[in-house]
């Protein structure tokens, strides 16, 4: 009986492995679509509205436990201690602002009240590539009762900076704050910012939260908003100053910073910077693009030229704050 | 004045979302690779979906113009398209159907609340849509085709079908106040010859309850006459002078109000392609995230089995796109349609503005780091700091 339900399962995957191959290059919408519903009515509840009356500020959140913490943005509890945290039905409950980490526009706030409250589950941001089909909901244009938050779908645009991604779920003024799902209903982002283009709507990614959680979790308030990803306190540096432009393909180095990721990997001056990650470097600002889409933490390989010959190293980058002065 | 101060909360609030750059930041080559090859693959997936209401779906001209798409209904020769997108244009419109041949059009009949006309064409009848009375539920995959087949509009059922006329909704006739944290709602004021009034509900006076439902705060007191009608009558429990008792109050229509222009929420709703003319004040409405152009509004949606479950009716912003249901189109067409030479199109209301009005549009923000954009930069988000102070300025002024 246990052997035979074991061979079972073993056709069932062969068979699923097949067909997943068979249908590759056609998505199946079916399936897809009926994800999106489960996701959309799963996570609808714990979609909150966030507002302030003493800052005249409306964003949205989203539930991460049963007893009441919200993850949202930064800026939607900016300058505020409470706010009135309004799930779709209607029903309201003081939430106390936790705590923020603005460079990465991202804050918590804790419910009061016994609960248990409607949640959702943490996913992961960083495995996300351009693509991967997601699903947002948020308060559209601050609480509205005669609607419930409303659904969006769509897929990553593209990743970075730093923890952000950018996705066509669309977004507008009261979004902020609300909540992206991968459509396993798990939370990958939190709405940012949008652009002019409708396929640039901005999210934090959750995985920027797990390193914060427990500064946020304690209260600790810090960091600085930004619209720009090279002023921005979290952006990744290697620690070097970039030499003139030459007809030379790639950047020199003409300086390494003491304890720098650059200084740790044993880089030197007049080493040129030729590739990161197997992408062909040309020049300087192709080298920030590039580091803008990591984050500080991660390991990168740096393709070199030394005395004629290449060389390949691997950096861990480090936060610009950790190394440069604040401007 | 309550509500004046509801409705700038929000304004306030629309600044929190914050404007980056026109371009998308950081956009590698191969990740727009990966997303457009996407694109087309869900694209030709969806096509056999779109083949049957394709067939019922026509371009509406004007000279070298498209106005709008059409949805072809009675006997083939009916076309149901956008009233205000063809209204200026009566007297040379031309169809064009799935088989690219001409009719010449006219317009027959005008729904106007719902924007909607209807034109008879010359020429060989075309397919009627096959409708049907599928209800897709939340996040349910909504797609409009163009006439050869290939969608127009691709997107899923954001909110559930809903009454976007505001007075329609039921009304209590209180102010509430917005010191008290609750639970309850506090009443600051009663307004005259409403049914609080009547019921003699007065300031100072907290809403405890409203249909046995207890209510926590303003936005729960809402909710729950969201789901009411004008003219019914529900019960409240009230705290007064010390002690709790039961009414009975009658709602009433909400009366209409006075809209405040927002720029930066205007701003926001028109990134990201043009919007319609006539985009809300619809009284029956599936809301989706499907992003068709003002001139392809008109023509069908269809579910991924591809039944018609509505049409098109407006694309109201970045975020938002209306679909009349099929049940609502029905009862439309069951109605007196009005003489084309008598019908207005119902243009929303001039905003008032209250708020200043200052270009707000967004600027590209170069990606390379320099003193001039830093600086550049510095300056733009003192500007938006500048206008959050200015609401709050105007918001202190309500007050």
């Amino acid at each position: 009986m246990t052997l035979g339900s074991i061979q079972c399962l073993a056709i069932v995957s062969c068979l699923a492995a097949a067909f997943g191959t068979l249908t590759a290059s056609e998505p199946d919408l079916a399936a897809l679509e009926a994800k999106v519903k489960f996701v959309a009515q799963q996570t609808l509840p714990a979609t909150v509205a966030l507002l302030s009356e003493d800052i005249g500020a409306s964003g949205s959140g989203v539930m991460v436990s049963a007893d009441g913490l919200i993850l949202t943005a930064a800026h939607v509890v900016q300058g505020a201690k409470e706010m009135s945290v309004v799930f779709p039905d209607g029903e309201q409950v003081t939430g106390k602002v936790l705590g923020a980490n603005y460079s990465k526009d991202i804050a918590m706030v804790k419910a009061k009240g016994k609960g248990p409250f409607p949640y959702v589950k943490l996913g992961e941001s960083k495995p996300l590539q351009a693509g991967d089909w997601l699903v947002a909901l948020g308060h559209s244009t601050g609480f509205d009762a005669t609607r419930t938050p409303p659904v969006r779908f769509g897929r990553v645009i593209s990743k970075g900076p730093g923890n952000f991604l950018t996705t066509d779920c669309t977004l507008i003024g009261g979004d902020s704050g609300g909540p992206l799902f991968d459509l396993d209903g798990k939370l990958v982002g939190i709405h940012s910012s949008i652009g002019k283009d409708r396929e640039n709507n901005n999210h934090a990614g959750i995985d920027g939260f797990k390193s914060d959680w427990n500064s946020m979790h304690s209260g600790k308030t810090w960091g600085a908003l930004t619209l720009n990803p090279f002023a921005n306190p979290e952006m990744p540096v290697l620690g070097i100053a970039m030499g003139m432009r030459s007809e030379l393909k790639g950047v020199m180095v003409e300086g390494v910073v003491e304890g720098s990721p650059a200084a740790i990997a044993g880089m030197k001056n007049g080493d040129v910077i030729v590739a990161l990650d197997g992408s062909a470097i040309n020049d300087g600002s192709e080298l920030l693009q590039l580091l803008a889409k990591r984050e500080a933490g991660d390991e990168v390989k740096l393709d070199l030229l030394r005395d004629n010959k290449t060389l390949s190293t691997t950096v861990k980058l480090m936060r610009r704050s950790e190394i440069f002065e604040t401007p | 004045m309550n509500r004046m101060m509801t409705k700038l909360f929000l304004t306030c609030a629309l600044s929190g979302l914050a404007i980056a750059q026109d371009d998308i930041p950081l956009l590698r080559p191969e990740e727009r690779a990966a997303v457009d090859s996407q694109t087309e693959q869900l694209n030709a997936s969806l096509k056999p979906s779109l083949a049957t209401a394709a067939q019922s779906t026509v371009r509406v001209w004007s000279g070298k113009r498209r106005l709008a798409y059409g949805a072809v209904i009675g006997d083939g020769r009916q076309i149901l398209t956008k009233w205000s997108e063809v209204a200026e244009h009566a007297n040379h419109l031309v169809v064009d159907g799935p088989n690219r041949e001409s009719h010449d059009a006219k317009i027959t009949g005008v729904h106007e609340e719902e924007d909607l006309a209807i034109l008879s064409i010359d020429g060989e009848a075309l397919k009627p849509i096959a409708w049907s009375d599928a209800k897709p539920p939340l996040g349910a995959f909504v797609i409009a085709p163009q006439p050869d087949g290939r969608p127009a509009a691709f997107g899923v059922v954001s909110v559930l079908e809903r009454n976007l006329r505001e007075t329609d909704l039921a009304f209590l006739g209180i102010m509430s106040d917005i010191e008290y944290r609750g639970p309850g709602v506090r009443i600051s004021e009663v307004q005259p010859n409403t049914g609080a009034a009547a019921a003699g509900l007065k300031e100072g006076d907290i809403v405890l309850a409203v249909k046995e439902r207890p209510i926590s705060g303003l936005m729960e007191l809402k909710s729950t006459l969201t789901g009411t009608q004008p003219g019914e009558t529900v019960p409240l429990r009230v705290r007064a002078n010390g002690g709790e008792k039961n009414l009975n109050v009658t709602l009433s229509k909400r009366p209409e109000l006075p809209k405040i222009y927002n720029p930066r929420l205007d701003q926001m709703e028109r990134m990201g392609g043009k919007i319609s003319r006539v985009r809300d004040s619809f009284t029956q409405v599936v809301q989706s995230d499907m992003r068709p152009e003002p001139n392809q509004i008109g023509g069908p949606v269809v579910d991924l089995q591809g039944r018609v479950i509505g049409i098109t009716v407006a694309r109201a912003d970045r975020t938002r796109s209306f679909i009349m249901p099929t049940a609502a189109v029905k009862n439309m067409l069951a109605r007196p349609a009005k003489d084309p030479s008598i019908a207005k199109v119902l243009e929303p209301e001039k905003q008032v503005a209250l708020l200043p009005e200052k270009s707000d549009a967004p600027r590209n923000h170069p990606m390379a780091p320099s003193p001039r954009r830093m600086r550049e930069h510095l300056s733009e988000m003192e500007r938006l700091m500048e206008f959050m102070r200015e609401e709050m300025r105007a918001l202190e002024l309500e007050r």
